[in-house]
């Protein structure tokens, strides 16, 4: 209910916005005289600023930027400087009032940048424009980050080399639209004969072995990782797709009872990973072997199989006794329970101790010296009851052992030699059969039109698809121009749309976006919109509602806008944004000191997947902005609830967990990703933490801090706190200006370590003599601090309250961060007021979140180049 | 000549090249370089292994000129006054197999690696500016390549593939050159659209458009550049390929050999003067004299202080050193355009981005430079627990080949000393 009348309410606040039109507004060229042109002014000004000019000329996009900065430094006092003659209170304030009134009545929301897609947008775009598959090559030059994301016009450089790729890319793309004629090769069918030499033998070698001298392959076990328990030959692959016959030799080894053995043929692409699971490896055939054994093996199955260009064929025994699945520990432990049944044994492998770790043959050796000799304790207790599970190492290593004593006593299954004949007949693979579709479809049928009728009906559609707009006039002419040139000089027909469809993909119409000045036209209105919720082009239904001219009322875009969340691709969105506004991008790049946490890659993606899926349920459930701050809930599996101190998560699945509102941990202000990021993964920094936070949460860019100015260096001692360091930036007057805004900010989440756990002192690490580190409890931590406006902050706590009765603050950031990421632009003067005006009106409505997407579209700043 | 050598099966006459040989002078048709004095050093040539070595078996027991070889680097002993062994050397960057990349690169994050800083100034002037090489799949292995941006360079693992890049026939060449020149009637088209769009757009957007306009004119130079070595044959070599290409990973020694091949024949014919080759190393069981080892290659490189497991890791070692020394058999016979052996103007850095293999640590690496006109024949056992600001770093290292290579750089990575005191 609350969202239809919704889109009324922004679009009515929005045209109410105008600027200050009428008030006389000028440049404070007095107050500049005094206090400013002595640095800022003549021929070499202090930091390349010279203020002189008495009427900027706004037709230059960096006018408003200079005088925000200009307007920034006076209000908050950074300027004068300390140690300069300061203006009056009154003198200041009315400056500060005159920039307002020249930035409000001069400045327009707007100025992107001609925008080239970026990397996931030009893969998507080919892919949706062709229908073809596509990712860019490793060669592709990765795309740069400003103001916080990569795509950003200004940022977004074109570069010689990533045009080269961007050339070459387009021959390969077309070629999937339109292969080029292939050589006939006269193919004949050639025989191979494979011994036990010429298969794979992998890991330890307890899975396959070679036996009695290498004329016997055997096989074992079954295990779901086809590398662990299934062999393939090394030195056979179909080197044309087509129909192949194997002669297979093979028979059984000391079988334990008359069921025939399965041996399951599978497709494997020998260049391939060889830890795929066998179950989604396309099955060739099963062959059953007789359960008895036979001397000399001569036992021949024959079977034909169709192979394609690559592939080569696994052998993995499918009803082996001994195997499971991946992740399967029960039957992993029962498994074992049934070997290890024979008391000797299972005292033999306690026995063992620390020498299990040898190798499986070893392993295996040694027990069996065990149990012929006569110091097992077979009156153990322990011996009769065998454990429910087992630890994961000693599963892995009994697993082996018990691998190699199959090997010697069986049952197993042997192959002697196999023979391939082929290809007895070329076949069309699937990858052939999906490119000649791809071809008809793209061409369509030519019924009789003339080359330039047929090829203007092919490359109009495929144009417009490309360039995300109608075509100019005459634009089509030039590809279908091209296109015909290309068949008289003697290629075909289709070489011709081949050379057409490279000519669009390097065009300057299919890699830049938004070449409209001004208010965005309804074409790119829709590109804008598409990228922006999907990184990919518009659908079918954005660009009908553009061509129909309505996609600009605000009724019409808010529906689209709703309906580009409701679509699985808005996960593009959640991703690209959300890692990068909230830098999650950089988890993967920091290590947390070992001596701090283990932290794996399971633990990383735990505490990436807990923030993913946070931001995707507030945006899936219109949560209101006040849950980033403060909810009651989060995502925990048993890795990264450990680090918020819980024991009641288990198991590697994430699931939703209700929390304390007013908690420490949960929202973006508790989350272990954002503490991570925020930190180096060995000590926390205030500074960085307060800047993040300022930027990131409350909306705000601080200058840059001075040249010559060191980085704090942590004493890893114990001696000073950080604190201590860090109290002169409240003696130094300079310091102080932005120091004051940031420091309380970075000292509230202090009590987080390096990867978000709550701390209450900071560790020291002692370096024994045996060379182990000791961690003891070092200085308390004394987190918290005073913000500019007074308030005092204890903790995270305090702060999370603050920003929830401020949530402006944070509506008017978030607002931001959305329109940087979809405009690719930093935000001007009239930009922020719009800003602000976008997060009061969804705050009345409720203050949801998709609420707060929908109004940033609807916006002025949105729909402005 | 090591009768190892004359085993083999393939035939590894070069008869002909001499004639097919683009020619350096005729390359430098500005003649930029000409005018500049010939650095001592104009090739490059980087290895590595990715599981590494048993260091207490790599490194010999006492430094300077008369150590006595170590057990893994008897293979190369008939070597030793062409190469100089260092210890201590490492980039001071953290530890783990994802860190191996670090091998070439320096440091931790994403940056150049070496031979593709060394590519950018001598690239141009061959048919390819640098090849990367492995063998067989890489599949989960390490990368060694990257470029400026930080992306890592694909690697070629087929032999059959490298050959034919090198050598390739004339029908595999015709489509390329289809793409070239149709390629002209692309980039007028996309000029002439970019024209249209350059009178619409503002003044910043024109601004941009620049850049638009200038890559594709460079791109057009490229084309250019890239027709006229099509034009020129390639070199024709006398070199069997077996008849499968020996991708798997079980197979992965016996692939090395013939990328060891092809690299020197690379050299010889001039086809390119930057090679790297990352030897890779995953769960594969080799059988070496007809002996299967007790473990997979990567379960030996843990080996656990086990003495077994060691002696097999060693095994595995040994055979890759026994391929390099045959590589530098080659480079020593093979001469370049002035009748010089290859070797003496070409720097071969040979060794690991993974120090200890059992920790998978990646500081005190092994390494190893032959060639390069360096002064050679010494163990140079670096102390690193001396004053950290004098202990070298292996970039200082880095700097010194680019020096050695006319390539004035006084930086990589955390490096900004050199090693020239060791090699000059």
């Amino acid at each position: 209910m609350q969202a239809r009348g919704f889109y009324l309410v922004v679009a009515g606040i929005l045209a109410a916005l105008a600027p200050a039109r009428g008030q006389r507004a000028e440049i404070p060229t007095s107050f500049l005289r005094s206090h400013c042109i002595v640095c800022h002014g003549g021929t070499s000004p202090e930091a390349d600023l010279n203020l002189e000019s008495t009427s900027p000329d706004w037709s230059r996009p960096s006018t408003p930027h200079l005088w925000e900065k200009v307007l920034g430094a006076i209000e908050d006092g950074r300027m004068p400087p300390a140690d300069a003659a300061q203006p009056t209170h009154r003198e200041r304030d009315k400056a500060v009032e005159q920039l307002h009134n020249v930035l409000k009545n001069n400045v327009r929301p707007g100025g992107t940048v001609l925008r080239r897609l970026n990397r996931i947008e030009y893969e998507n775009t080919i892919r949706d424009v062709l229908k073809v598959p596509f990712t860019a090559p490793p060669s592709f030059p990765a795309d740069a980050e400003l103001h916080g994301f990569d795509n950003v016009g200004e940022g977004l450089i074109l570069s010689p080399p990533l045009m080269e790729q961007y050339f070459l890319v387009a021959t390969n793309v077309a070629d999937l639209v339109i292969p080029p004629l292939s050589p006939k090769v006269e193919v004949h069918a050639e025989t191979v004969t494979l011994k036990p030499d010429d298969f794979s033998v992998n890991f330890e070698g307890s899975k396959v072995q070679r036996q009695q001298t290498d004329t016997v392959l055997r096989l074992v076990t079954k295990n779901e990782v086809l590398v662990r328990s299934s062999t393939w030959p090394t030195r056979f692959e179909a080197q044309y797709s087509g129909e192949y016959s194997l002669t297979i030799n093979a028979s059984a080894f000391k079988p334990v009872d008359d069921k025939p053995l399965k041996l399951r043929l599978l497709a494997h692409k020998s260049t391939s990973g060889s830890f795929t699971s066998v179950y989604t490896l396309r099955k060739l055939g099963e062959l059953e072997i007789p359960a008895t054994e036979i001397a000399g093996g001569k036992s021949l199955h024959k079977l034909t199989v169709e192979l394609n260009k690559g592939e080569t064929v696994a052998f993995y025994w499918a009803n082996s006794p001994f195997g499971w699945d991946r992740n399967s520990r029960d039957e992993a432990a029962r498994q074992l329970r049934v070997r290890l049944a024979e008391p000797a044994k299972y005292a033999a492998w306690l026995k063992m101790g620390f020498d299990r770790g040898r190798t499986p043959a070893g392993g295996w050796k040694q027990m069996k010296e065990l149990i012929n000799g006569d110091t097992l304790d077979l009156r153990d207790p322990r011996l009769k009851t065998l454990p429910k599970r087992f630890p994961a190492t000693d599963q892995n290593q009994l697993m082996w052992l018990f691998e190699v004593m199959h090997h010697e006593v069986g049952p197993a299954l042997d192959i002697h030699s196999v023979v391939v004949t082929g290809p007895t007949r070329l076949i069309e693979d699937k990858e052939a059969r999906q490119q000649r579709t791809r071809t008809t479809d793209f061409l369509g049928e030519r019924d009789g039109r003339s080359d330039h009728e047929y090829a203007t009906a092919i490359l109009t559609p495929f144009l417009e698809a490309a360039f995300r707009r109608p075509l100019a006039a005459g634009q089509i002419e030039k590809y279908v121009h091209v296109a015909l040139q290309h068949h008289a000089e003697g290629h075909r027909f289709e070489d011709g749309i081949h050379l057409a469809i490279r000519a669009a993909l390097c065009s300057p119409g299919f890699l830049y976006r938004g070449t409209t000045e001004g208010r965005l036209d309804d074409f790119d209105l829709a590109s804008r919109l598409s990228y922006f919720l999907w990184s990919a082009p518009p659908d079918a239904a954005l660009r009908k509602s553009a061509a129909a001219g309505e996609l600009s009322h605000p009724k019409v875009l808010a529906e689209h806008t709703r309906r580009l969340l409701k679509d699985r691709r808005a996960s593009r969105f959640l991703m690209s944004f959300v890692d990068q506004w909230l830098d999650l991008k950089l988890l993967p790049e920091i290590m947390p000191d070992p001596r701090l946490l283990k932290f794996t890659d399971k633990d990383l993606r735990a505490v990436t997947e807990e923030t993913r899926l946070f931001v995707e349920e507030i945006l899936r459930e219109n949560h209101s902005l006040e849950t980033f701050i403060s909810p009651d809930f989060t995502y925990l599996n048993v890795r990264n609830a450990r680090l918020y101190g819980r024991q009641d998560i288990k198991g590697e699945a994430m699931q939703r967990v209700s929390l304390r509102k007013d908690g420490r941990f949960g929202g973006i202000l508790g989350q272990a990703s954002v503490m991570m990021a925020t930190a180096n993964g060995v000590d926390t920094q205030p500074v960085l933490r307060g800047v993040w936070l300022l930027e990131n949460i409350f909306g705000q860019t601080p200058p840059p801090p001075p040249s010559g100015v060191p980085a704090i260096e942590p004493d890893t001692s114990g001696a000073t706190s950080i604190r201590e360091q860090l109290t002169r930036h409240q003696a130094d007057v300079s310091c102080a200006q932005c120091h004051r805004r940031i420091d309380p900010l970075g000292f509230a989440l202090e009590n987080f370590d390096p990867v978000g756990r709550w701390r209450n002192n900071y560790p020291i690490y002692q370096k024994q003599s045996d060379g182990k580190v000791l961690t003891r409890s070092g200085p308390k931590v004394v987190s918290g601090g005073q913000l500019p406006d007074g308030t005092i902050v204890r903790d995270v706590t305090d702060l999370k309250q603050y920003l929830v009765t401020n949530i402006e603050l944070f509506g008017t950031c978030l607002a931001g961060k959305l329109l940087v990421y979809g405009t690719g632009r930093k935000m001007n003067y009239a930009d922020r007021s719009i800003m602000q005006e976008v997060s009061s009106a969804v705050r009345l409505q409720g203050n949801g979140f998709r609420d707060l997407i929908v109004a940033v579209v609807l916006s002025e700043s949105f729909r402005t180049k | 000549m090591p009768e190892t050598h004359n085993e083999r099966r393939k035939f590894l006459t070069a008869a002909g090249i001499g004639l097919a040989l683009p020619m350096l002078e005729s390359v430098n048709a500005d003649g930029a370089s000409s005018s500049l004095p010939v650095p001592p050093a104009r090739r490059f040539v980087a290895i590595g292994t990715y599981l590494g070595f048993h260091t207490p078996s790599w490194f010999p027991r006492k430094p300077g000129a008369e150590y006595e070889t170590s057990e893994v680097l008897k293979p190369i002993e008939r070597h030793r006054k062409q190469f100089s062994l260092f210890s201590g050397l490492d980039h001071r960057a953290p530890n783990g197999h994802s860190n191996w990349r670090n091998f070439l690169t320096g440091s931790g994050t994403r940056s150049v690696s070496l031979d593709q800083v060394i590519a950018e100034y001598v690239g141009d002037q061959t048919r390819y500016s640098s090849l990367q090489l492995t063998c067989g799949s890489a599949n989960g292995t390490g990368q060694i390549s990257f470029t400026q941006e930080g992306v890592p360079l694909p690697m070629v693992g087929r032999p059959s593939v490298a050959f034919s890049q090198l050598f390739s026939s004339d029908s595999d060449k015709a489509r390329m050159r289809y793409v070239f020149e149709s390629g002209r009637s692309v980039l007028d088209l996309v000029l002439d659209e970019a024209r249209s769009l350059d009178h619409r757009v503002s003044q910043t957007d024109r601004q941009k458009l620049s850049e638009y306009f200038s890559s594709v004119r460079d791109v057009e130079k490229k084309i250019q550049k890239r027709t006229d070595w099509l034009d020129r044959p390639s070199p024709q070599v006398d070199y069997q390929l077996p008849k499968f290409d020996p991708a798997a990973p079980d197979l992965s020694l016996e692939c090395e050999s013939i990328m060891y091949d092809l690299m020197a024949l690379a050299l010889e014919t001039d086809s390119t003067r930057v090679i790297s080759l990352l030897v890779p190393g995953t769960g594969q069981v080799f059988t070496i004299d007809g002996e299967k080892l007790i473990a997979g290659y990567h379960g030996l490189s843990h080996h656990g202080h086990d003495p077994n497991k060691i002696a097999d890791f060693n095994r595995i070692g040994i055979e890759h050193v026994s391929r390099f020394g045959r590589f530098l058999d080659q480079l020593r016979e093979k001469k370049d355009s002035e009748d010089q052996p290859l070797l003496d103007s070409t720097i071969v850095l040979y060794g690991s981005g993974m120090g200890d293999a059992n920790t998978h640590n990646n500081s005190n690496l092994p390494v190893l430079v032959a060639g390069g006109a360096f002064r050679h024949g010494q163990y140079h056992a670096i102390d690193r627990t001396k004053d950290p600001s004098s202990t070298p770093l292996y970039g200082d290292l880095f700097i010194t080949f680019l020096q050695q290579m006319g390539i004035e750089r006084e930086q990589f990575a955390n490096a900004s000393g050199n090693m020239n005191e060791f090699l000059q």
